[in-house]
């Protein structure tokens, strides 16, 4: 059957890894690469790399080349700077498997659809910051840094076969210590069909509780897995064992 | 490293250096090309792809190499396809329209009957005995919106994504070609334990 899974994310400012505190605040953590290859040894099931300085200077190619030649065996999915179908298709030729749609949202639902018809909506996820706010869900831009009731065009893409899943963003509790705000999930569920992916503030405790959703395919995890050595394997040790794939430490690493 | 060369078709589709580099690894000269002179020379041929089937098939005709894969096929020499790379061997899909495929194994491509998509780990099923083809219950890495429908003959192995699915052919074969649904590549050491023993079966 097919397994829920757990994606470790490296998010990267000025070409070094970070962590981030709801989008406004940046603690230096270290090479990328580094990060990942960490991430592979320890069992993440698809590993998420988002650069989020990337403007108009299209993706990371240079970074995921780099990634690349490391022959990680582990699923990568891209997000950053893509904003043309060309560079959608160049980002998977250089190494990704999957790519994430955030700012393009906004600036041009065309070729958000153009992007999904050259590679596949299986292909496609989109990223979506989100925030209850006065009892209502609202979408964060955070290049004009407004929050605004999600648009009519934004929903029908979420609503459409343009993407396979969304990331539901919880970006004021992102590398906070309080915890994943379930309302943005229960809201976000009753505007799409498409799997749900939540990301932000998740604690150890709340996976499990994530993963029971019926749409809610995987999670994304930043931070804290880069504080504990093999922490993928602790947690995934405490989920229920069919909810899950499971994965051996080699020899070295016990 | 071993003396067999192994070729995976660029044809401007799909993540090839991960491919090349996943060969290495299983020990094995790998190139990227679409050349027909290198492809000649090959011992084993690789399809990649990943995106959309209107797009692949253009790209192959394109670079004039249909009628090259069909004829390398006929001489019976071995081919992989992967992910999107398998479906193009069928016979025709219905991905954004009618597409015409390589026609290398009867079948057609259709989107997933119980699901929009298929994506994540999953575990194969062995259906037919086959000694190069085991499943020792470990997942595989799928991300794929269609699915290779064929008779019970070419299919080797199927995945299922709930109890109530009826199953998705994850492995078919004709002959000395091979289409796996999964990436391999990207399924960590269950990938790289499941190619070690097709490969070496089709290069000997």
């Amino acid at each position: 059957m097919l397994k829920k899974r757990i994606v470790g994310t490296v998010i990267v400012r000025d070409n070094i890894a970070v962590q981030s505190f709801s989008y406004n605040k940046y603690l230096p953590l270290g090479d990328p690469i580094v990060l990942i290859e960490n991430l592979e040894r320890w069992g993440v099931d698809e590993i998420a790399l988002v650069v989020i300085d990337r403007g108009n200077n299209g993706p990371d190619l240079e970074l995921i080349k780099k990634i690349s030649s490391k022959g990680l065996s582990t699923p990568l999915i891209y997000g950053g700077g893509i904003k043309k179908s060309e560079e959608a298709i160049s980002t998977i030729r250089q190494g990704a498997e999957r790519l994430i749609i955030d700012s393009l949202l906004f600036d041009d639902s065309e070729e958000v659809k153009e992007i999904s018809h050259k590679i596949g909506a299986q292909a496609l996820i989109a990223s979506m910051p989100l925030v209850i706010s006065d009892k209502n869900l609202k979408h964060y831009n955070y290049k004009t840094k407004k929050l605004n009731i999600i648009s009519d065009e934004i929903l029908h893409l979420i609503k459409s076969k343009y993407f396979s899943e969304v990331v539901a963003v919880d970006f004021k509790n992102e590398g906070g210590s309080s915890s994943y705000d379930n309302l943005i999930l229960d809201e976000i569920t009753k505007l799409t069909n498409l799997s749900i992916i939540p990301f932000g503030g998740i604690s150890n405790n709340q996976i499990c509780n994530l993963l029971n959703y019926s749409n809610v395919s995987a999670v994304m995890i930043g931070n804290s897995l880069n504080y504990v050595e093999n922490s993928i394997l602790h947690i995934k040790n405490k989920l229920y064992k069919n909810l899950i794939r499971k994965h051996n430490l080699s020899k070295n690493e016990k | 490293m071993k003396k067999e060369k192994i070729s995976i078709l660029d044809y401007g589709i799909g993540n090839l250096d991960s491919l090349s580099k996943f060969f290495k690894r299983l020990g094995y000269r790998a190139t990227i090309t679409n050349k027909v002179n290198d492809l000649e020379n090959t011992n084993l041929l690789i399809l990649p792809g990943v995106g959309a089937y209107p797009v692949a098939m253009k790209n192959l005709n394109d670079l004039e190499l249909i009628d090259f894969l069909k004829s390398y096929i006929y001489r019976n020499k071995p081919l992989i396809g992967i992910c999107l790379g398998m479906q193009l061997l069928a016979e025709q899909s219905t991905e954004f329209g009618h597409t015409k495929g390589l026609g290398v194994i009867p079948g057609y491509v259709d989107s997933i009957k119980f699901s929009k998509w298929h994506i994540g780990w999953n575990s194969i099923s062995v259906k037919k005995d086959h000694p190069h083809i085991t499943s020792n219950n470990k997942e595989l890495y799928f991300n794929h919106s269609y699915e290779f429908n064929c008779e019970e003959e070419f299919i080797i192995a199927k995945t299922f994504i709930d109890n109530k699915s009826k199953g998705i052919n994850a492995v078919i074969q004709k002959g000395k070609v091979f289409g796996l649904q999964f990436h391999p590549e990207k399924s960590q050491e269950a990938g790289m334990n499941f190619m070690k023993s097709l490969v070496l079966h089709l290069l000997n």
